[in-house]
C-alpha cells in the first residue's frame, strides 16, 4: 500500500493522457514567436549566437526525446514476450533514461478484445512488467517505472480483425518527472 | 408459368429453428470431447395464465401483473404459453371442459382487491387434467407505484413455477453488470431479469470491473481502481447506496467472488509471481491467504461450489487458458475441467448454483479464437464430454440463473450486440439489453419470495 500511494502521488501533477484520454498529451513547448520588432531574416544566423535559437534547439532535441521514449510496443497473440521490433524500440529508450535520471515511465499494457475483459486485465498488466523488467535489464532502476493495465478498455483501432487486434496489442507509455529531456549523441 | 413455391408450416418451424439454434455447419470440426448441444424441442406442458379479476381503479395494475405473470412464465421455458386467452374463457367460474380441450395442462386464475398496503391477490393453479386445484394462496403486493412492485409479482410467479413443476424461478432476481463508456469511463448497472428497469448504480472515471452478489442478494462486491488507493475492493448495498472499502492489501485486486456463507470472499491478485487466487476473511478483515501455487501463471475468476467446499477458477498454467477445480483451502492438486487441444483457451467459469453444472467461454481452436462458445460441463465428471451451448458470434461470460436452467452472457450475437440469455435446457435464446459495451454480467440469487408475500 505504502508504495502504490508513493508512487500515485509522484504521479498526481502528470496528466495521465495515455490511459485515460480525458487530457490532451503532453506537447513540446511552443516555438517563441519572433520578435515583433525585427522583421523577419532569411540570413542563417549562428545558433550559440541567438538564445532563441538555442531555446528551439533544446525544445527539438526535447520533442525527439519524448518522442523515443512514448514509442508504442506491440506483442503477439496472448503474448508477453518482448518480440524484436519492440526490443530495438525499448533499445532506443535507454540512453534517454539514462541521460534524464529525474526521468519516470508509465507504462500501461493493453490487449485486443479476445478471450475474458478479466484475463485481459492481467495480461495487460503481464505485458506492462515484462517491458518494465526488459528495460530494468539494461541497468534502470525499477522503481523508475509504474505498470498498469487497461486489458482491452482502450483499443486505438476499435475493428474487429487481424489488423486492428495487432495494433491494439501493445503498451504505452507517459513520460514523468522531467520538464525538458535530453537527447544524448545530439 | 411456374407456381409459386409454398412453404409448409412444417418446412418454416425447421427453418426457424435452424436460425435460432446453434448452426450446423461448425459441428464439422467438432472435437472429441465437445457435444454441440441442439434445440431441444421437449414437449412441455401448456400453461394459460387467465387475466387476473380486478376492475375499477386497480384494472391498470391488474392488467399489469397478469402480463408480467405470462411473460415470467414464457420466459421460465418451462411451459408452453397459451396465448391469447380465447375471449370466452377470459372470465367467469373456472370451468375445466373448455381448458382441457384446449390441451390446457395448468391454469392460473386469481382475483385482486385493493388493500389498505396495496392489492391483495388471491391466487390459484389448477390442474386441468385431473381437474382439481394443484395450490391456491392470499398474497399481500404493494401498490403499482412502488418500487418494489414488480419484484413482489415475479415473486408470484416463481411460486407459480414451484407449485405446478416443484423447481425453482428465476423471474425475482436482477442481472448487475458493468458498462464501458470509452474514455476511461465505467457504470455499474443493474436490471430485472425480464429486461426492465436498467439503471445505474455506480459509477466513475477509473476502472470498474467484475461484480459479484453476496448470498443474500443485498450487496455487490466488486474491483474498483481508485486514482489514489490503486485496486481495491468496494462492497455496495444496493438498498441504501452505502458502501465500503476493503483492502486486503496486495496489487491490483481482481475477480472477486462471495463464498456461499457470505462470510468469505476469494479473488485473483496481481504479484511479480503471477495472478493467484486468495481467499479472505470479511468477517475478521484478515489475511490474503494464497490458495493457487503455479509460479509465473495468471489464475483468476475463482468461483465457489454451492457447497463452499470447492472453487473453479481459470489458469494458463498449461499455457493456454484453461478451467480448473481445486479444493477451497488451496489443498491438493487442481483437475482440469476443460479439454484440451492445441490452440484452445477457456475462461470465466460460474459454478450453477443449483448443482455441478459449471458453464465457461472460449474455443477449442485458433481458428475460431474471435468466436468464442459457452460451454457447460459437469464438475462431479471432469473426463465427461462437454455441451456447447451457443455456436453463433462471439460469446463471453457466462454466469447461471439461480434456478440452474438460464445462463446470461455477453454475446455479438447475429450483429445486435448485448446480455443475452440462453435456457440450457431448450436453448431458448432472448436478448436481455442491448449494446457492445455491456460486460460482466452476474445473476443475482432469488431477491423476494412468495412466503414473505402471504397475507395473514
Amino acid at each position: 500500500m505504502m508504495r502504490r500511494l508513493l508512487l500515485a502521488s509522484l504521479f498526481a501533477t502528470i496528466p495521465l493522457s495515455a490511459c485515460s484520454r480525458r487530457q490532451p498529451p503532453p506537447q513540446p513547448e511552443p516555438d517563441p514567436p519572433p520578435p515583433a520588432t525585427q522583421p523577419p531574416t532569411t540570413q542563417p544566423q549562428p545558433p550559440a549566437a541567438d538564445p532563441d535559437a538555442e531555446a528551439r534547439r533544446r525544445a527539438e532535441e526535447s520533442a525527439r526525446a519524448l518522442a523515443i521514449l512514448e514509442e508504442i510496443v506491440h506483442f503477439d497473440y496472448d503474448e508477453s514476450t518482448i518480440r524484436a521490433d519492440a526490443q530495438e524500440a525499448l533499445a532506443r529508450k535507454v540512453p534517454i533514461l539514462r541521460a534524464n535520471p529525474g526521468v519516470q515511465l508509465r507504462v500501461v499494457g493493453h490487449t485486443d478484445e479476445r478471450g475474458s475483459v478479466e484475463y485481459n486485465l492481467a495480461l495487460g498488466m503481464r505485458r506492462a512488467n515484462a517491458v518494465r523488467d526488459y528495460l530494468a535489464g539494461f541497468g534502470i532502476d525499477a522503481s523508475r517505472f509504474v505498470t498498469t493495465s487497461m486489458g482491452e478498455d482502450v483499443p486505438l483501432d476499435p475493428g474487429s480483425n487481424e489488423r486492428a487486434w495487432a495494433l491494439n496489442r501493445r503498451a504505452e507509455f507517459t513520460v514523468a518527472g522531467g520538464q525538458t529531456l535530453i537527447l544524448p549523441g545530439s | 408459368m411456374q407456381r409459386k413455391p409454398v412453404i409448409s408450416v412444417g418446412l418454416l418451424a425447421v427453418a426457424v429453428s435452424l436460425l435460432a439454434g446453434p448452426a450446423p455447419v461448425m459441428a464439422q470440426d467438432q472435437p472429441a470431447g465437445i457435444r454441440l448441444g441442439a434445440p431441444y424441442n421437449v414437449q412441455r406442458p401448456l400453461l394459460a395464465v387467465r387475466p387476473l379479476a380486478g376492475a375499477g381503479p386497480i384494472a391498470e395494475a391488474v392488467d399489469s401483473m397478469t402480463r408480467i405473470i405470462q411473460r415470467d412464465l414464457r420466459y421460465s421455458n418451462r411451459f408452453s404459453i397459451l396465448d391469447p386467452v380465447p375471449q370466452q374463457l377470459r372470465a367467469g367460474e373456472v370451468e375445466y371442459g373448455p381448458w382441457n380441450a384446449l390441451n390446457v395442462v395448468y391454469l392460473v386464475a386469481g382475483d385482486v382487491q385493493a388493500s389498505a398496503a396495496g392489492y391483495t391477490l388471491a391466487l390459484a393453479v389448477h390442474d386441468v387434467v385431473y381437474g382439481r386445484v394443484v395450490s391456491e394462496r392470499r398474497f399481500m403486493l404493494p401498490p403499482a407505484t412502488d418500487p418494489d412492485f414488480r419484484m413482489a409479482v415475479h415473486a408470484i410467479s416463481d411460486e407459480v413455477v414451484r407449485w405446478t413443476l416443484n423447481q425453482p424461478g428465476s423471474a425475482a432476481t436482477r442481472i448487475v453488470m458493468t458498462r464501458q463508456n470509452g474514455g476511461g469511463s465505467y457504470d455499474l448497472l443493474l436490471v430485472d431479469s425480464d429486461g426492465f428497469g436498467m439503471r445505474r448504480i455506480a459509477g466513475a472515471g477509473v476502472q470498474l470491473y467484475s461484480p459479484s452478489w453476496s448470498p443474500d442478494g443485498r450487496r455487490v462486491l466488486y474491483a474498483f481502481n481508485d486514482e489514489n488507493r490503486g485496486w481495491v475492493l468496494v462492497e455496495r448495498d444496493i438498498r441504501s447506496g452505502s458502501q465500503r472499502v476493503i483492502d486486503p492489501g496486495g496489487d491490483m485486486l481482481m475477480t472477486p467472488t462471495y463464498a456461499p456463507d457470505g462470510n468469505r470472499i476469494a479473488l485473483a491478485s496481481w504479484s511479480d509471481d503471477g495472478t493467484q487466487i486468495f481467499n479472505y476473511d470479511l468477517r475478521q478483515q484478515c489475511c490474503l491467504t494464497r490458495l493457487t501455487g503455479s509460479s509465473r501463471s495468471i489464475s483468476m475468476n475463482p468461483e465457489y461450489s454451492p457447497d463452499g467446499r470447492q472453487i473453479a477458477f481459470n489458469s494458463d498454467r498449461i499455457g493456454g487458458n484453461a478451467i480448473f477445480i481445486m479444493p477451497a483451502d488451496g489443498s491438493g492438486n487442481p483437475v482440469q475441467l476443460s479439454p484440451f487441444s492445441q490452440g484452445s483457451s477457456y475462461t470465466g467459469p460460474s459454478w450453477s448454483p443449483t448443482g455441478s453444472k459449471v458453464a465457461f467461454a472460449g474455443w477449442w481452436s485458433r481458428q475460431m479464437y474471435d468466436r468464442a462458445q459457452i460451454m457447460v460441463a459437469d464438475a462431479g465428471r471432469p473426463s465427461a464430454q462437454i455441451e456447447q451451448i451457443t455456436a453463433r458470434g462471439n460469446n463471453r461470460d457466462p454466469s447461471w440463473a439461480p434456478d440452474g436452467r438460464h445462463v446470461v452472457y455477453t454475446s455479438t450475437g447475429d450483429g445486435a450486440a448485448g446480455l443475452y440469455i440462453i435456457d440450457v435446457e431448450t436453448k431458448t435464446r432472448r436478448l436481455l439489453a442491448g449494446g457492445a459495451n455491456l460486460r460482466m454480467a452476474e445473476w443475482s440469487p432469488p431477491l423476494l419470495r412468495a412466503a414473505d408475500l402471504v397475507a395473514q
